[in-house]
């Protein structure tokens, strides 16, 4: 006989000031099977609780429905309150009365109305709900982590740093990431290299990081703790054992004229050979001095041996001969119990049809065809004393300094029309800190100039920064937009508006630098896809609740960390890496993983029928996860084979419930939401 | 061909761009397009109407396509930019809100079926691009040109929905087409200063000004326009914009309609396309061409004092 | 308006999959929309798991429309489950005609975790549609003569 408990929660005022709670408590007190019902202020808080507990005691309930929340919010709360009163936490069910009802109907009635249905149709399922017990599978302590840049590297030495194992796979020669790319980092103008270098080599002198660079990752199968992942580890052309990093290769490769990724596409004339031009890598290379591992790459694409079958020059001067041009792609397959995902952001291109992307360019800044009109990236390698000039500010189009550069903020941020809505929150602060090293760099012969909408400088010393910047290096800052800028002779001109003194502005500039948005990876979508994670429409990907779980997926055993999740600086990375990887060192510090027994279950009765599923094997079919296995039964004395059987296995299953649909002989059952419980439910409505 | 022919007032009417209407007819003739103008048509409300009332713009030209319709044409050419528009915009409204085309129906006592599509002369001399190539007899002989498209051929997007809106192609193409030599500029698109022309012809004298001072930084012998608006404000003001410029000298930049550029590829000649009308001379551009100087209008006048 | 036309308002039952759509209409109420109140959600993992008979049940039941919403396809947080749902009411479909329920009143859609405003959209875009097909006669007055009390 069922006795089951309703409690329903005012939530303070939002489900008590739509809902009637009194009346619905009043109203499931008569409903059959309901033992006790009661209304309170807060059913999660502590007093909340202990009224449930203690009904369960005093009443002998069988069963509990807390009609509230949503249950992605408090199911965990409520089912451990009633385990500690000794009650199946499964035999306990939610009823979603305020996501679903008193915060989107203003009607009180109406919602009333429904709050009274929804609560019945969960004791219904109750009902015919069944205790389960959690399954308990083993953790594999060893973590991957997806990206090597800042956000990666700190994962995994802090990962690493806890006693774990870290497969780190990065997909470029090196790891390091755009922070590698960066000159000075604001707000301290620390030289990004020289604070991140000591970390590149803790990580590659690490016993517990294994470092997969040159790698992706192409399959990712299992769940928390039981992962299997494939990568593949792509052909360098390179024995990294025999190589010794000396450089002989790069030195003498002939194929010179190739344009280096790393320099993000900036390429300006040698002011002091004009026959040269800076910002070119060879064939076989490392992406810049400080690489981690230091070992060069080959590319195949660009390399005379692979696309024509001459030169050979690197394999001959190589002196440990670890030159391999025969060496093919492997991919292996590894297991871990929980991913990382740091695989950062991607600089938008203003060209006209930004590779991967919807969205066109700015026509009005001529489509990224102009030299001397850069995007952030771009200037910060021209800033950089690794860069192709060595740290000295030059015009594109002719190698000349640059006297007048101006910069434009929230190119494609924060705009309806043809970019992105959101804020790229760093570019504020990165054009500050252009604006003042240009303005160091030229000692007086230059003026930059910086068009805003608005200065977003929220962090530590951040707007100090942007002062300083205004007050002691002389920028100006504009309030306006640029309409358009276009070539004259030699000049660019920038048409733009003055806001706080009312005046069109129009400004002779030698470079222009927009702070173009900062948008998620071509790829996100497709990694999304192999982790079963989802993303926004921008394609960063979605934390599990915005405001408290902000380095947890929506799916279980996969973090988040830096950029990949939305737009953030460097310390916001940092932060975002080690929080995730507290998460990964929770998760292994179990020895054993419960997971949740909403698991399918193909019927099984005594010989002679032993099941009522006749081995079709349909659920095998539809089985996204692999689960279904065959089971044989056989003869006792003679061995003989009387029928092959579906069974799940309970470690793989994931609780979709296809298996349980697809069944004609209905001899499968999803556990948690099997046929009665939602025919129960579905029977429910019809009450009024 | 027959093509459904929406003139305007510039064109037809009241003819303030009379030369315009002129070359157009002849040029299309000459590559075998029967003009068709529609009957009855109505002022397109690009004057005052759509800054003033826009249940009564969209119904002006509602009545326009069900003319059209009724006519039994799918392409209506509109060569006049701001006609295009005003017939592009309603057509895009009423096909998106079914309540904007009940009203504008009634108002215009007439049913239309969304059937037909406004285009300019550019958009539809490019789309029988193949045709021109194959009609033209005497290929311009590569005189530099700047092409100016105005405010209007590509925007509003969604109306228009035609070639890039700030870095358009079509009449650069159309030009390298008839021979002549598109040049890489910086004002296809910038305002004109259109109908301030009027009320603050100052703002046009320097907008102008700053157009064909770009033109002649590109090394322009001439600037190609579609747009009556863009002819006039381009033409008449060379003088004011040259003295708000401070410049010495005028620019004496000749402004040349696509349809004349056009006609003269098709084996017209200068006086047929009325080219001896505009303000400023067009004798050196017709000289390029190897034919006989045609004297402007304004040096005529001058003459005659 | 001088006094409405008819005051019946259709009863929605929606199967919706617990990680898309009942976290998007979660996220309507986070965010306050306001939809109508017709509907009322069933959870379960996954729409892969919903069986034809459930959907011919809610209509026995007292349902005027069911609505059945998954994530969108290739996202299925278990794969492809929402493929196979989709499959499958495409075969049921004859079904649902052979028994007289016009298949008008069965909605497929696709909700992400982060559209909670599709969803408020989506629920009065059904709801004003089944205002406008009426209430659902089909065989229930058959079968309510046969039924007893819920018990």
């Amino acid at each position: 006989m069922s006795r089951i408990g309703v409690f329903i929660c005012h939530c303070g005022e939002n489900i008590g000031s739509v809902v009637d709670c009194p009346r619905l408590a009043a109203t499931l007190r008569e409903h059959p099977g309901v033992a006790y019902a009661a209304d309170y202020r807060y059913m999660c808080s502590d007093p909340g609780q202990s009224l449930i507990k203690k009904a369960i005691e005093e009443h002998k309930l069988t069963g509990v429905v807390v009609a509230a929340c949503s249950p992605r919010m408090h199911e965990p709360t409520f089912r451990n309150a009633c385990a500690e009163k000794g009650l199946n936490p499964y035999l306990c069910e939610m009823a979603n009365v305020r996501e679903h009802c008193s915060w989107v109907h203003v009607d009180k009635e109406e919602a009333t109305q429904k709050a009274i249905q929804l609560t019945r149709m969960m004791v219904e399922k109750v009902k015919n709900d069944e205790p389960l017990r959690p399954i308990r599978v083993p953790i594999t302590k060893r973590a991957l982590v997806i990206g090597g840049g800042i956000a990666g590297i700190q994962a995994a030495l802090d990962i690493a740093n806890a006693g774990h194992e870290v497969l780190l796979v990065e997909r470029l020669p090196s790891i390091g990431g755009h922070m590698a790319q960066l000159s000075e980092t604001f707000p301290t103008l620390d030289c990004s290299q020289c604070i991140m270098t000591p970390r590149m080599v803790e990580v590659a002198r690490s016993p517990r990081i294994k470092l997969l660079t040159y790698s992706e990752v192409e399959s990712v199968d299992g769940y928390i703790g039981n992962f299997k992942v494939k990568i593949r580890q792509k052909a360098r052309s390179v024995d990294m054992a025999k190589c010794t990093g000396c450089g002989s290769c790069w030195q003498k490769c002939p194929s010179r004229k190739i344009p280096n990724e790393f320099d993000a596409g900036l390429l300006v004339p040698d002011p002091d050979d004009p026959k040269k031009t800076l910002g070119y890598r060879t064939a076989i290379y490392i992406p810049f001095p400080q690489a981690v591992p230091n070992k060069p790459v080959i590319d195949r694409e660009h390399c005379l041996h692979y696309q024509k079958g001459k030169c050979g020059v690197c394999a001959k001067v190589c002196p440990t001969g670890a030159v391999d041009y025969a060496q093919e792609d492997v991919v292996v397959e590894e297991k871990v119990g929980s991913v990382v995902v740091a695989t950062g952001y991607q600089v938008w291109s203003v060209g006209k049809a930004a590779k991967d992307y919807p969205y066109i360019g700015y026509g009005e800044y001529g489509y990224g065809t102009h030299p001397n009109i850069l995007d952030g990236l771009q200037f910060e390698r021209l800033l950089s004393a690794s860069g192709p000039t060595g740290g000295r500010v030059l015009r594109p189009s002719d190698g000349k300094a640059p006297e007048t550069v101006v910069f434009l903020s929230c190119v494609g941020s924060r705009d309806n029309e043809k970019g992105f809505t959101y804020c790229s929150k760093i570019c504020c602060m990165y054009l500050a800190k252009h604006a003042m090293l240009f303005q160091h760099k030229v000692h007086g012969h230059g003026q930059s100039f910086n068009f805003y909408m608005d200065i977003r400088a929220g962090g530590k010393s951040y707007d100090e920064f942007t002062r300083r910047t205004i007050e002691e290096d002389g920028c100006v800052y504009l309030r306006g937009r640029v309409s358009r800028i276009y070539p004259r002779g030699d000049k660019l001109v920038v048409q733009g508006a003055d806001t706080l003194s009312n005046a069109q502005v129009e400004i002779e500039a030698d470079l222009v630098v927009l702070a173009t948005a900062m948008i998620a990876q071509s790829d996100a979508e497709a990694l999304a896809r192999k982790l079963k994670i989802p993303y926004d429409k921008d394609r960063f990907f979605s934390e599990a609740h915005p405001k408290l779980r902000p380095v947890e997926s929506q799916t279980a055993g996969v973090y988040l960390a830096g950029a990949c999740q939305g737009p953030k600086d460097i310390p916001e990375a940092v932060a975002s890496a080690s929080a995730a990887a507290s998460k990964v060192c929770a998760l292994f510090s179990a020895s054993e993983l419960e997971r949740e027994p909403v698991v399918a279950s193909v019927h099984r009765a005594a010989p002679p029928v032993f099941s009522i599923c006749y081995g079709c094997f349909f659920c095998e079919r539809v089985c996204p996860y692999g689960a279904i296995e065959h089971e044989e039964f056989r003869d006792r004395k003679t061995g003989a084979l009387i029928k092959t059987v579906a069974k799940v296995n309970e470690g793989l299953c994931a609780g979709c419930g296809l298996c349980a649909a697809s069944c004609r002989a209905n001899a499968v059952t999803l556990k948690g939401f099997n046929d009665e419980q939602l025919f129960a439910v579905v029977s429910a409505l019809d009450e009024d | 061909m027959k093509l459904g022919y929406y003139p305007g007032c510039a064109l037809k009417a009241h003819a303030t761009s009379l030369e315009y209407g002129i070359a157009t007819d002849a040029a299309l003739k000459s590559l075998g397009v029967e003009l068709s103008e529609i009957p009855d048509w109505n002022c397109c409300g690009a004057s005052a109407a759509h800054m003033t009332n826009l249940d009564l713009t969209r119904a002006l030209n509602v009545r326009n396509l069900a003319i059209a319709e009724a006519a039994g044409y799918t392409d209506l050419l509109a060569p006049c930019p701001l006609c295009a528009k005003e017939l592009c915009l309603a057509n895009h409204e009423v096909k998106e809100d079914p309540k904007a085309l009940a009203k504008a129906q009634e108002a215009a006592e007439m049913v239309y079926r969304g059937t037909v599509r406004p285009i300019t002369l550019i958009q539809f001399l490019y789309e029988q691009r193949e045709l021109v190539q194959r009609k033209i007899t005497r290929k311009l002989p590569g005189i530099k040109v700047c092409c100016y498209y105005g405010c209007l051929h590509t925007r509003p997007k969604e109306a228009m929905g035609f070639d890039d809106t700030e870095q358009p192609v079509t009449l650069d193409q159309l030009c390298q087409i008839l021979g002549l030599e598109p040049l890489e500029w910086s004002h296809k698109v910038e305002c004109c200063g259109a109908g301030f022309t009027m009320s603050r012809s100052d703002i046009v004298a320097r907008l102008t000004g700053r157009i064909l001072a770009a033109a002649q930084l590109a090394g322009a012998e001439a600037i190609v326009v579609a747009c009556p608006m863009c002819h006039a404000n381009l033409d008449m003001r060379q003088g004011e914009a040259a003295a708000d410029a401070g410049l010495g000298k005028d620019f004496q930049m000749p402004i040349i309609y696509l349809a004349q550029a056009l006609g003269l590829a098709l084996g017209l000649t200068p006086e047929q396309l009325s080219l001896g009308t505009h303000f400023v001379d067009t004798s050196a551009f017709v000289q390029r061409l190897g034919g006989e100087p045609q004297p402007a209008a304004a040096a005529r006048a001058a003459e005659e004092k | 308006m001088s006094q409405p036309e008819s005051t019946f308002e259709p009863r929605i039952t929606a199967f919706v999959c617990t990680w898309c759509t009942y976290a998007g209409a979660d996220l309507a109420g986070t965010s306050r929309l306001k939809y109508a109140s017709n509907v009322r959600v069933i959870r379960v993992p996954c729409t892969g798991r919903v069986d034809p008979l459930f959907i011919i049940k809610a209509f026995e039941r007292g349902a005027d429309g069911v609505l059945i919403s998954g994530c969108h396809p290739g996202d299925c947080h278990y794969t492809a489950g929402n493929y196979y749902a989709r499959r499958r009411w495409i075969v049921f479909r004859d079904l649902l005609l052979y028994l007289g329920i016009e298949p008008e009143r069965l909605q497929f859609s696709w909700v992400s975790a982060a559209e909670g405003g599709k969803w408020a959209d989506l629920v009065n875009d059904v709801t004003t549609r089944l205002r406008t097909l009426g209430p659902f006669e089909g065989y229930r007055a058959l079968i309510g003569a046969s039924q007893g009390p819920i018990g």
